[in-house]
């Protein structure tokens, strides 16, 4: 049996089905309807990680202009929190958005701060917390639990650029104190060049961005100036009043005014709103203009530069704030610019740091902490329809507020909450509807008829660790460091360069050289005291020394940078020759010493020493030699003998030893050298001496002589008694002659002189004296001589020049006398015949 | 004989799976965060942590002036040695917490750099313990550009090099 009930059953599942998907479809659709529908907890890292993501590294929504200068009332166009100053910049926060971020009571916590940075429609609870390590540490978000996903982000915080202008600024530089007329009206402008400054810089993180932060123009010792210029006045009788912010831009070449809204308006000297209602009287002797970005950013697109003009108005007139600025004309505004005095420039807001205090980056971190979110809902503090009111009450990390929360209070009446710190944390302020009421245990609002804010904040407790170095090296961080209640502080010590640790103090109590100590969850206060000392090294002699001696002899000790004097005795004849530090050979400081140069370490010293060498310098005068000659070394000690030779013909004339004449000495030894010394020789030439002579006063036939036909003659002339006469003769001559053999051997430098007389000589004819040195083979004339032709012959004495040297050492050396004559009616004489030589 | 009796099991078995199935689906495609930690949570931390720590030190203060890690660099032996600016700077900003006690964090780094003649060296640059070997250690890594000027630096003298600085961290 069969029947169609099963078909429906069919159309059913069908139908279901269809509507499964579609209802899978449908709330896939919607956002965030089944977010969460797994395990919460296993989300807190991810979440808090996601967090620390935004705020380290997104600028956060608006960017132009940036969320953090949106006013109290305008935080609805906050769409999310990001703390870097750009995309492109992570981990570098702006201390703007920090500043703004941690402001609880613009962003009421915790659905502002969930909405903006946590987001998802769970909620969470969450503690976000910044320790500034250059400033003051901030939280917002409730106490920790036990349990809760947790990320730590180191980052930068870039600090703000301001500019201080004193009044050497605006009178040295002739910026203001130009025309010598007194005036009571003076304006000063400020260049904001803003090509300039986003081209010179490109990197976000030291820009300056007039566009993006926040810019400070402080202008100090305005009254005092007026009084050092003009004693008379005193700060009591003088006033500056700002009396008008004119702002202009200049395209290309073109001015003109731009004026400022109320919400573009400065604050001033630390207000808490923008000052927008001039005049701003009784400036004091300086005044700090705080401009936000929100007009730079109106103007940015069109890379304008921005003068700033500062009208004053000063009493009594006064000549230092002249009106000497360039600026577009007032009046007319006509694009065209008028300068008062086109010499003057405007105050530059730029890059140059003597201008403008850059901006800096210091060191911090971000906390994110979240877990499950059993906190209420506290909404945004609205009036209740019930004639009630709202107060929100809100506390810090490190304590409570009872009751918390939003708290509906009956119109007209009172409200007490009390406020109590964590156990170690202490109330630092309660901010009751944005104004401080200091740290006050508990606060009543009386009366309520609107609704309330309060704050609580707290800090943890701090303790003090005083830090102390001694001389010689330095403890970081020094003096006074407070630290919080648990948290760790490491100390380094690093002595001076010579210097070591000797001791680290730790509350008293010695833990030896270390070079760090680390507070560990600091709970009380401490001290940590570093004493050091100098280094000290050893200097350690080598004894013994060969050939001397060193002093001192024992290992010295001596401070870093001393510089020690050993001093090295050589032995009697030597000298100090090297000195040896870790055995490198080194030259002495003196002869005797060597002087360490600043000490670093430590050393050995050692000495080598020589003997002392001399010289003596030996010379020879001419015709002579000594040897050795020259300068010749002699170690100390030694006995150098000298050997002085004259040349043949000569003798030794003297030797002189230190300028001393020791006499004509062969040889010089001296004893024992212990100095330098000089020996020199001199010669003398021998004196010539007779080697032969006849006057003939001997028959000379049986005086050596060989004789042929000559007469032993008595008659004249002679010399004594008696000559030889020589008579001439036809035929070749010698016709009658008398010679012999003189032996010149020993002998040198001959010289012979001889007497010779002659008559009747005719011509081609004459009487000769001759020697030969070949034993008569040959002869050479000395003399050839004519005498008287008639009368009475005399005799004529002749003494030749020197002999040539073949006359030298001959023993066969003769001497002839004779005549060539033509007949035995010549004659010639010859008498006192002598022969003198050198001896060798 | 035949009924329908059996068919409306059969309808429910089916509208039971469907539900079942499309009630799985919706757990799985339900939105969640994944990270690269998300099995090792405190890994990841520790890698952000050290990832940070450095880049913060690389990060010059003010224009013209060369970061802390630079001038680290520059100051260690090119031997090597336990730099105590880094090992203060470095356990200071990864330890720092608000909260009562600070984090126990240790550390070990080192940097490599190529030579000349392209051999590696890796240089001991900062610890606060050593490696006992049973540590569960994180790597994380930073590039740092550093001219030593005249000193020998990677086998060249006057040259800029880009060492890499690898630090380990690990929990007590």
């Amino acid at each position: 049996m069969t029947d169609e009930n099963g078909n429906l059953s069919i159309d059913f599942l069908a139908g279901f089905t269809i509507f499964i998907l579609a209802f899978i479809w449908v709330v896939s659709m919607i956002p965030g309807l089944m977010v969460g529908l797994q395990s919460y907890t296993i989300d807190y890292d991810a979440v808090a990680y996601r967090t620390g993501v935004i705020l380290v590294e997104d600028p956060g929504w608006p960017v132009s202009p940036p969320w953090e200068y949106y006013i109290d009332q305008q935080k609805s166009n906050v769409t999310r929190f990001g703390l870097a100053i750009s995309k492109d910049t992570p981990n570098i926060l702006a201390e703007d958005k920090v500043n703004r971020f941690f402001c609880t009571t613009a962003f009421i916590y915790p659905d502002d701060y969930r909405s903006r940075v946590i987001f998802g429609d769970y909620p969470y609870g969450f503690n976000v917390s910044l320790i500034d390590l250059g400033g003051q540490n901030r939280t917002v978000g409730d106490v920790l639990p036990d349990g809760y996903g947790y990320i730590r982000r180191p980052v930068k915080i870039k600090g703000t650029s301001f500019a201080t202008i004193n009044n050497t600024d605006y009178i040295t530089n002739s910026s203001w104190y130009i025309q010598p007329d007194n005036a009571t009206t003076h304006v000063f402008s400020i260049l904001i060049d803003n090509p300039k400054l986003l081209g010179n810089i490109t990197d976000p993180a030291y820009q300056i961005d007039p566009a993006r932060e926040q810019i400070t123009i402080k202008i100090t010792d305005l009254r005092s100036t007026i009084t050092n210029y003009d004693p008379v006045i005193n700060n009591t009788t003088s006033t500056v009043t700002l009396s008008n912010i004119r702002v202009y831009k200049q395209d290309g070449g073109l001015y003109s005014n731009v004026p400022l809204t109320a919400s573009e308006y400065p604050y001033i000297d630390g207000s808490s709103t923008r000052i927008s209602t001039m005049p701003y009287p009784n400036v004091a002797d300086n005044i700090t203009l705080r401009f936000n970005p929100q007009f730079f950013d109106r103007l940015k697109a069109q890379s304008s530069k921005i003068y700033i003009a500062l009208g004053f108005t000063v009493s009594p007139e006064s000549t230092f704030l002249n009106n000497t600025q360039a600026l577009p004309d007032f009046n007319t505004l006509d694009g065209q610019l008028t300068f008062d005095n086109p010499n003057t420039t405007p105050f530059y807001y730029d890059y140059n740091p003597s201008n403008v205090t850059q901006p800096h980056l210091r060191d911090a971190v971000v906390e994110v902490a979240v877990w499950s979110g059993a906190v209420t809902s506290y909404g945004g503090g609205g009036t209740t329809p019930n004639g009630t009111h709202t107060i929100y009450a809100s506390a810090g990390s490190g304590g409570t507020i009872f009751p918390i929360g939003s708290v509906s209070v009956s119109d007209g009446a009172n409200q007490l909450f009390t406020i109590a710190n964590n156990t170690h944390y202490h109330i630092t302020d309660v901010v009751v509807d944005g104004v401080s009421n200091g740290t006050i245990s508990s606060y009543t609002f009386n009366n309520v008829v609107e609704d309330h804010t309060i704050a609580a904040l707290f800090a943890i407790d701090t303790f003090n660790i005083n830090a102390s170095a001694g001389v010689g090296g330095a403890i970081t961080p020094n003096g006074n460091v407070s630290v919080n209640y648990g948290a760790s502080q490491p100390f380094a010590i690093t002595p001076d360069a010579g210097y070591n640790i000797t001791d680290v103090f730790i509350d008293g109590v010695s833990n030896g050289t270390i070079s760090s100590y680390t507070f560990s969850n600091v709970m009380a206060n401490h001290t940590i005291n570093a004493s050091f000392a100098i280094s000290t090294y050893v200097i350690t002699p080598t004894t013994p020394l060969v050939d001397g001696a060193i002093t001192p002899n024992t290992p010295q000790t001596v401070n870093y940078g001393d510089t020690p004097t050993f001093t090295f005795t050589p032995n009697p004849g030597y000298h100090l020759d090297t000195v040896l530090v870790d055995g490198n050979p080194l030259p002495p400081t003196t002869p005797t010493t060597y002087t360490f140069p600043a000490v670093t370490a430590n050393y050995t010293i050692a000495g080598t020493f020589a003997i002392n060498a001399y010289t003596i310098t030996s010379s020879a005068g001419p015709n002579g030699a000594i040897s050795p000659s020259g300068a010749v070394n002699a170690n100390d000690g030694d006995t150098p003998t000298f050997n002085i030779t004259p040349n043949v013909g000569y003798h030794i004339a003297d030797v002189l030893v230190d300028g001393g004449s020791v006499g004509a000495v062969p040889t010089y030894t001296f004893a024992s050298v212990h100095a330098d010394h000089t020996i020199s020789a001199t010669f003398a030439a021998n004196a010539p001496i007779s080697l032969f002579s006849d006057d003939f006063e001997v028959d000379p036939s049986s005086n050596g002589w060989t004789v042929s036909g000559i007469d032993w003659y008595t008659g004249i002339p002679n010399n004594g008694g008696h000559s030889v006469q020589m008579l001439g003769s036809a035929g070749a001559g010698p016709d009658e002659y008398i010679y012999r053999t003189i032996s010149t051997s020993n002998y040198s430098g001959i010289t012979v002189s001889y007497s010779l007389g002659a008559r009747s000589i005719d011509a081609g004819e004459y009487v000769a004296a001759q020697y030969s040195t070949d034993g008569g083979v040959s002869y050479t004339n000395l003399t050839t001589y004519v005498g008287v032709y008639a009368g009475t012959a005399t005799l004529v004495t002749y003494s030749p020049p020197t002999l040539p040297a073949s006359a030298d050492h001959n023993a066969a050396f003769r001497l002839r006398f004779g005549i060539w004559g033509s007949g035995t009616g010549d004659y010639g004489w010859v008498d006192d015949v002598q022969v003198l030589g050198i001896p060798d | 004989m035949t009924n329908t009796d059996g068919q409306l099991y059969t309808i429910e078995g089916f509208a039971a799976a469907l539900i079942m199935i499309a009630t799985a689906y919706l757990v799985v495609n339900a939105t969640s965060i994944y990270t690269a930690g998300d099995t090792h949570i405190s890994d990841m931390q520790l890698e952000a942590l050290g990832t940070d720590a450095l880049k913060v030190m690389n990060i010059p203060v003010s224009k013209d002036e060369p970061s802390m890690m630079q001038e680290i660099i520059k100051a260690t032996p090119s031997s090597g040695g336990n730099n105590l600016e880094f090992g203060t700077n470095f356990s200071y900003l990864i330890n720092n917490k608000t909260g009562q006690n600070s984090d126990h964090i240790q550390f070990s780094a080192t940097y490599t750099c190529r030579n000349s003649d392209n051999s590696t060296a890796s240089i001991p640059l900062s610890y606060s313990r050593n490696l006992s070997g049973g540590e569960h250690a994180v790597r994380v890594t930073k590039w740092v550009t550093v001219n030593k000027g005249g000193v020998a630096f990677c086998g060249t003298t006057n040259t800029e090099r880009a060492v890499l600085v690898e630090v380990l961290m690990w929990r007590d």
